[in-house]
């Protein structure tokens, strides 16, 4: 009787402790940015189609009537927005149509009011989760979330005297220790839904005896402690609904929007006997497997609500009659992996991993999920064609299983926002992300900052520099000797900056550094944003230091943003499941330079790519307004391209994570990802210039600010 | 939760520039354009949300109005008056690092208008007190 008791008071303890403190480990999502609409902007039916199906909106032929559908025609879409939950309030989802003209929003209007829109707002994607050892995805609902005919499917098929059983049921067990016992082991179930769900969450699945007599005398606890309703909402948000690549989707929430694309309460009754007969085997009756096994168990769950009086004949029969239409099911199953790391390590200092995984924190970015995808298959695409058609670098690969890297990183000049971040080639071989781990030289690409150096210092883009070969000591404390080369080996006499930049010289880029004094140089990268150790050593002009690809990225932000440099930024908010903003980051800049300097650094860069070392992007067939630098090291061991739009700065590196030589330039290597990259996510890109201080005037064909001017 | 239904999705609002009674710097505030050429249709979507911020940072919301005017630069980042107005609200916030770089931005947009020369001075002069 003793051991009774204390065997009774131990599960008792289980139970309560349990039940009563954190019952699921909910994991935390990434979000990327939301996206701006608005009457002119550049986008096709065609893009906007594609944003909608990442959302999960649900195309339908018949015209717009809940939340998440949408109705894409020859030249209009009709978008019923999903309701939302943003870091600064709610909002209620209405049916909008946006008209197009080409590939131009020509109008937006608000369909219940019929109201035009000036600007409109996608939500949010869903990036990723952050997910524990389980690898559960669950979103907690209660039960006035549920719709009734989900729960009364869920028990009609279940466990259909769940209100009148004090946990276990009788007759069931006797009906399945019948079977049993014909069987002479276990296989049939017969268990309650407080038992399923005493099972899911304290007990192993193996059927044996000594389970079976836990199970029991807890759920008859369970049912003591609680009532009839607190068990059934723990049972849906428990309850297993099949697998999305590595994840398990748990809790009927989950498996509305995996299945449906829906929010739980927007389910129909149909919808809701699908999900119940999934249940008993959601592999089996998945509707994507086995679509009329799953059409034939929706028709049995009706049926058992039919006859157990919880629908009338009409809603049976319409129900049995409404067409399954099913959430376009997403073979890709993580995101933006590097950049879910990234973000994951800033939050580490303030939130812990264990929290991230279980406290089901929202996490608001500012990545653009259609520009992580053009990055992803340029990169992709490009060091794939790279490793065919160069025989070193194939030559690599068979014989040494060496593998060509890359990395993209793409940020908003003027805010910092990060809106594209492909840390490497495949998250899934290598896990180091080299936009924020990588230290290499930048080589070339570094150059800008000493021709900045001399254009503050009073020198002009018609200045002259001697391109002729000459030796210095390689640094102060040693006397070996440095004498800078061309890499096309050739002297060019004198030169103005702008052809000594454009076409990448090295003899007169060291020279004009040591002249404007190479502490000066340093000054400018560090007030620029490059933090990593530099010494103001002759070589430093040609990049011969390391740095972080995203480091060069931030020195970078301040030539298309008129000399203020940005932060680059990945979080914005910081929001728990109930919605308080725990973190609330805004863009930060800072100005460095004049805008006067700045325009004359863009008209430089724009030479590189019209004219200069990377003339080759006009011929892969990018237009528009650019400006940028090639980088490319010495023994070809990195391959470099910074380069930007007014609004779209992007990096792109190509080279061994072993820093063995690759033979390729940043032109040849770098340069053809960035272009595919921003022909493609760099739309609208139709300004002509940069914006143009008012200082800055033109004689004899060269920009000059005024005052420095040549005077006959 | 904040039921603020459908605040960031839907403005019609007038394109024109309205006064700003509470600021201190300004009784009104000039167009950041201040080219006769039309606007384009980014810039005015910027425009539109830079009025959506002022009605929140009038109404006290200044982290909502920060928000706002962020999605403004990022429309149009040429738009020097969202700058400024989130220098002031950054101010009003007690960020004043932040402010100060918003304010630069502005002075480098806006700062050939004279109609804004005062505005302007009277933010730098207020975070000049301020800053530490």
């Amino acid at each position: 009787m003793v051991v009774l008791g204390l065997y009774l008071f131990i599960l008792d303890y289980q139970i309560k402790s349990k039940f009563e403190a954190h019952r699921w480990n909910l994991p935390s999502r990434v979000y990327s940015d939301s996206y701006p609409l608005y009457p002119g902007k550049n986008i096709s039916p065609a893009d906007i189609d594609r944003k909608l199906k990442r959302l999960h909106y649900k195309k339908v032929l018949i015209p717009i009537k809940a939340p998440g559908e949408f109705q894409l025609g020859s030249a209009e879409i009709n978008i019923f927005l999903h309701n939302f939950s943003y870091p600064s309030g709610d909002f209620t989802g209405f049916p909008v149509r946006i008209e197009f003209e080409k590939n131009t929003v020509r109008v937006i209007q608000n369909l219940e009011t019929h109201e035009d829109v000036k600007t409109l707002k996608l939500e949010p994607e869903l990036i990723g989760s952050i997910f524990d050892d389980k690898m559960e995805d669950r979103t907690l609902v209660t039960l006035t979330e549920i719709p009734d005919e989900l729960s009364q499917a869920v028990v009609a098929v279940e466990d259909e005297r769940f209100f009148s059983h004090h946990g276990i049921d009788p007759i069931s067990i006797a009906r399945a220790l019948l079977v049993d016992m014909i069987h002479l082991r276990a296989v049939q179930g017969g268990s309650t839904l407080t038992q399923q769900l005493i099972k899911n969450y304290f007990l192993h699945s193996r059927k044996t005896l000594v389970r079976k007599f836990n199970e029991m005398f807890m759920s008859i606890l369970l049912e003591i402690h609680y009532t009839k309703e607190e068990i059934l909402e723990a049972y849906l948000n428990e309850v297993y609904f099949g697998q999305r690549g590595p994840v398990s989707v748990t809790g009927v929430a989950e498996a509305a929007r995996m299945y449906f694309s829906k929010e739980v309460s927007q389910l129909s009754l149909s919808e809701s006997a699908l999900l119940a007969g999934m249940i008993r085997s959601p592999g089996e009756y998945s509707p994507y497997k086995n679509p009329a096994r799953s059409h034939e168990r929706r028709n049995l769950v009706l049926r058992l609500m039919k006859e157990q009086g919880m629908i009338d004949a009409g809603d049976y029969e319409k129900a049995r009659k409404e067409k399954i239409i099913l959430a376009e099911s997403s073979h890709k199953f993580v995101q933006a992996p590097f950049f879910i790391d990234f973000v994951q390590a800033q939050l580490k200092a303030d939130y812990p991993n264990s929290i991230l995984k279980s406290e089901g924190m929202r996490i608001f970015t500012t990545l653009d999920l259609e520009a992580q995808e053009i990055a992803e298959t340029a990169l992709g695409n490009h060091l794939s064609k790279l490793e065919k058609e160069k025989p070193k670098l194939k030559k690599n690969l068979n014989e040494s299983g060496k593998n060509l890297e890359g990395l993209l990183v793409a940020v908003q000049s003027q805010t910092g926002a990060i809106r594209a971040f492909v840390g490497g080639r495949s998250f899934e071989k290598s896990q180091f992300d080299r936009v924020t781990e990588a230290h290499r030289q930048p080589g070339s690409a570094f150059k800008p900052f000493v021709y900045l150096t001399a254009l503050a210092q009073g020198h002009t883009l018609a200045s002259t520099i001697e391109d002729k070969s000459f030796t210095v000591n390689e640094g102060p404390l040693t006397s070996k000797n440095w004498t800078p080369e061309n890499y096309d080996k050739v002297e060019h006499g004198t030169v103005t900056l702008r052809r000594a930049l454009e076409e990448s010289m090295n003899i007169a880029t060291s020279r004009l550094g040591i002249e404007v004094g190479l502490d000066h140089v340093v000054e400018t990268a560090r007030a620029a944003g490059i933090e990593s150790p530099m010494e103001p050593y002759p070589s430093l002009c040609l990049g011969s230091f390391e740095v972080t690809p995203l480091e060069l990225v931030r020195a970078y932000t301040m030539f298309p943003n008129q000399g203020t440099r940005s932060e680059p930024l990945s979080i914005l908010n910081v929001v728990t499941r109930d919605g308080v903003v725990l973190e609330k980051k805004s863009f930060q800049i800072k100005k460095i330079i004049s805008p006067e300097l700045a325009y004359l650094m863009n008209s430089l860069l724009r030479g590189v790519i019209d004219r200069g070392t990377a003339a080759s992007a006009r011929t892969m067939g990018f237009h528009g307004l650019a400006a940028g630098k090639t980088g490319t090291t010495s023994d070809y061991r990195d391959s470099w391209f910074v380069g930007y739009t007014p609004d779209l700065l992007a990096l792109t590196w190509v080279g061994y994570d072993d820093n063995s030589p690759t033979g390729l330039s940043g032109a040849s290597g770098a340069l053809p990802i960035w272009v595919e990259f921003m022909k493609r996510a760099g739309l609208g890109n139709e300004k002509e210039d940069f914006p143009k201080p008012e200082n800055i005037i033109i004689v004899d064909g060269e920009l000059f600010i005024r005052g420095t001017e040549p005077h006959e | 939760m904040n039921k603020q239904i459908g605040f960031f999705f839907i403005i019609v609002l007038m394109m024109g520039c309205a006064p700003h009674p509470k600021s201190k710097h300004s009784s009104s505030f000039p167009s950041s354009h201040s080219s006769s050429a039309p606007l384009t249709p980014a810039q005015s979507a910027s425009v539109a949300l830079v009025e959506q911020g002022r009605e929140a940072a009038l109404s006290g919301r200044y982290d909502q109005a920060a928000d706002i005017f962020q999605e403004a630069i990022s429309v149009d980042p040429s738009n020097g008056v969202a700058y400024y107005e989130l220098a002031v609200v950054r101010s009003r916030s007690g960020d004043y690092g932040d402010a100060w770089g918003f304010l630069e931005k502005a002075e480098s947009l806006l700062g050939h208008n004279p109609q804004w020369q005062d505005s302007l001075n009277a933010l730098r002069q207020e975070l000049s007190q301020k800053k530490p």
